[in-house]
């Protein structure tokens, strides 16, 4: 069943002689629970599609629809309302809240979307970090996580309001091979139980080898699109 | 909750610009507190320094003795209603209820010799028992007593080095009579007035009134009624009060004028308060801009972070609102220091009072009544009214960086710095 669907999307930064095409009329749709890896060399438009997927961007042309819904051509408020519910972003350089702790981090996650019941959310947030590895380091702030453990607690934060989609940009960048295995297995594992989308873009054959779609584009377009 | 919660640690995460942008607030907020108080205390003690030796809250005179004040003329004398005489006057509006004390004064001008100067001298005659009754200048007498009667003088501290005198002392004096006539008498000096205001001290003698209807060829007259409500605020009252007396008594050559409105100084008084209240503003704005400034950088630091908030699903206002919340921290937490550390000192001053030179120079240069020293007004009110305004204007600020933060499309704030 289709989650996502992309329709001649063009993505145009820039004016006059100074343009840059950073998507070329994509078409892709993504189903219901696929693990998916965009890939592709540095400046081909991977960072942008993920944008425009996860409502952070508008497409110049062409239409994004998310479960029936044009997210592309809505206001900046309705998208905002988009992310909060239906999107999780995982980022490279995990961009988590400095102040709070990986417990606060994850909960904040929980609690924009407007669940009251502290019970409740103590519950899902205690079993997420559970699932991530880090019940026991739930109480440190990011500046006391190793990169690895900070990447869990991102992945625990798209996670915990389970959305349909979890957007992952590069998440495995910034750590070394080792760890990489184990965020990018923590990831599948969450796909698997929950049945979670997940796309992410990475450099790194090895995370490659995890994904069973692997779409790779070239100056703007799609140029692979292969299941396994 | 979790907003509130993300701004306040935000204060601390960045301790060192929080705390300057903490003390910038706290010194204006008591940089307000002293003022108001020092302006508060200015302004009551130079109302009373008026209302005490120059108008009363009323004050009555001829039209033609107030355009010629400064002459100090003794041809357009008050005689009472229906030229009954000053005395039955003064008794017909002790009738009044609005009217607490009615006090006629006769003023002149007198000279004396001392070595090869001429010395310079305002005489006021005064109706001793009315005087001792208010008590104003009973109080500042310094050495000897109060006059009582005949020949006595109460001379003014800085009037009684010109004349190289002590208490005692016999002077002699040269002054006009009414009918234009020089004339001279001999004065004893009983007391010596020290009000700490040298416009006072150093030209006015005090000789009772009779004395001075006598020396002067006055008959039972009066150059101007100083009359006095139960309190500054009853003014308008009471001078509703006089004007219709006035007019009923076919009096209408007599002018009846509020205190307040009797010498341009006091009525800039009047406005200082407006003047001043503008300046407050101005100086919790230029606190502000540090606010902002910090705010603008914290914001600019922070442009990544803002762009996560924004991907998690955030809205624009509820960005702005961690940023209002931080500068609403920041005037809190800065008002409240600087309203105790600003009330403490005003507190102290109060008690202890401090003397201004400037203002002792100046008052001995122009025609202005100010104390040198001031016991500045402390008042729940002006610490009230000196937070409030700190945490509204400082809050108000950070409207500006909030509003640039909630502005930035996420996409770009997400990647802000990645080149």
């Amino acid at each position: 069943m289709s989650l996502l669907t992309l329709e001649h999307v063009d993505k145009t930064y820039g004016q006059g002689d100074l343009q840059v095409h950073a998507l070329n009329g994509v078409d892709l749709t993504i189903s219901k629970g696929e693990f998916t890896t965009v890939f592709g060399p540095s400046g081909s438009g991977k960072t942008t599609l993920l944008n425009l997927i996860g409502a952070l961007d508008r497409p110049t042309s062409g239409s994004v629809v998310f479960l029936d819904k044009p997210i592309g051509s809505m206001n900046r408020h309705e998208q905002a309302a988009h992310r909060r519910f239906h999107v999780g972003f995982i980022f490279q350089s995990y961009n988590l809240i400095p102040v709070l702790t990986a417990y606060e981090n994850v909960e904040f996650a929980l609690k924009i979307t407007g669940i009251r019941d502290s019970k409740k959310i103590h519950s899902q947030v205690t079993d997420m970090l559970d699932h991530v590895g880090l019940s026991e380091l739930m109480h440190r702030r990011p500046n006391q996580l190793s990169g690895g453990q900070k990447q869990r607690v991102a992945v625990a934060r798209a996670l915990v309001k389970h959305p349909k989609l979890v957007l992952a940009d590069e998440p495995t960048a910034n750590l070394d091979s080792k760890t990489s295995k184990e965020v990018i297995e923590v990831m599948l594992r969450m796909n698997r139980e929950l049945h979670t989308t997940f796309i992410f873009s990475t450099h790194d054959p090895m995370v490659m080898e995890y994904a069973r779609r692997m779409v790779e584009i070239r100056d703007g377009n799609i140029s692979q699109d292969t299941e396994r | 909750m979790h907003l509130i919660t993300i701004a306040w640690r935000n204060l601390k995460r960045h301790g060192l610009r929080t705390g300057i942008a903490l003390l910038a607030v706290a010194a204006v907020v008591l940089i307000v507190i002293f003022s108001r108080g020092f302006v508060k205390s200015l302004t009551e003690s130079s109302f009373r320094l008026y209302i005490d030796n120059m108008y009363g809250h009323v004050r009555i005179t001829t039209e033609e003795y107030a355009l010629r004040e400064m002459l100090l003329p003794l041809d357009h004398m008050m005689d009472g209603f229906n030229s009954a005489g000053i005395s039955s006057m003064v008794e017909e509006l002790e009738q009044h209820s609005s009217v607490r004390y009615v006090m006629p004064r006769v003023r002149f001008g007198a000279m004396a010799s001392r070595d090869d100067d001429m010395v310079r001298m305002m005489g006021i005659g005064i109706d001793v028992q009315r005087e001792r009754t208010y008590g104003a200048l009973a109080e500042d007498i310094s050495s000897g007593r109060m006059i009582k009667e005949g020949n006595e003088i109460l001379v003014g501290s800085g009037l009684m080095e010109d004349l190289k005198a002590e208490v005692g002392d016999r002077v002699t004096l040269v002054f006009s009579d009414a009918f234009q006539s020089l004339r001279g008498r001999t004065f004893q000096i009983v007391g010596v007035r020290d009000s700490g205001v040298s416009d006072l001290d150093n030209v006015i003698f005090y000789v009772p009134l009779d004395t001075a209807q006598d020396m002067l060829w006055l008959d039972d007259e009066a150059s101007e009624l100083l009359v006095y409500t139960y309190s500054t605020d009853t003014t308008e009252a009471l001078l509703a009060d006089m004007r219709t007396l006035l007019h009923e008594q076919g009096s209408d050559e007599y002018l009846a004028v509020p205190w307040n409105q009797a010498n341009p100084f006091v009525e800039m008084y009047s406005e200082m308060d407006n003047i001043m209240f503008a300046a407050y503003l101005l100086f919790v704005v230029m606190g502000t801009i540090v606010v902002v400034s910090t705010l603008t950088m914290i914001v600019r630091e922070r442009t990544a972070e803002i762009g996560m908030m924004s991907a998690l699903g955030l809205s624009s206002r509820e960005i702005m609102g961690v940023f209002i919340l931080e500068g609403f921290f920041i005037g809190v937490i800065g008002s409240l220091i600087g309203s105790a550390v600003g009330g403490l000192l005003t507190l102290y001053y109060s008690q202890a009072g401090f003397y201004v030179e400037a203002f002792d120079m100046f008052t001995s240069e122009a025609d202005i009544l100010i104390e040198p020293v001031f016991y500045l007004s402390f008042s729940m009110e002006n610490l009230v009214f000196s937070f409030i305004m700190g945490t509204v204007v400082v809050t108000l600020a950070s409207f500006l960086p909030a509003f640039k933060a909630a502005k930035l499309e996420p996409v770009d704030a997400l990647h802000y710095g990645d080149d």
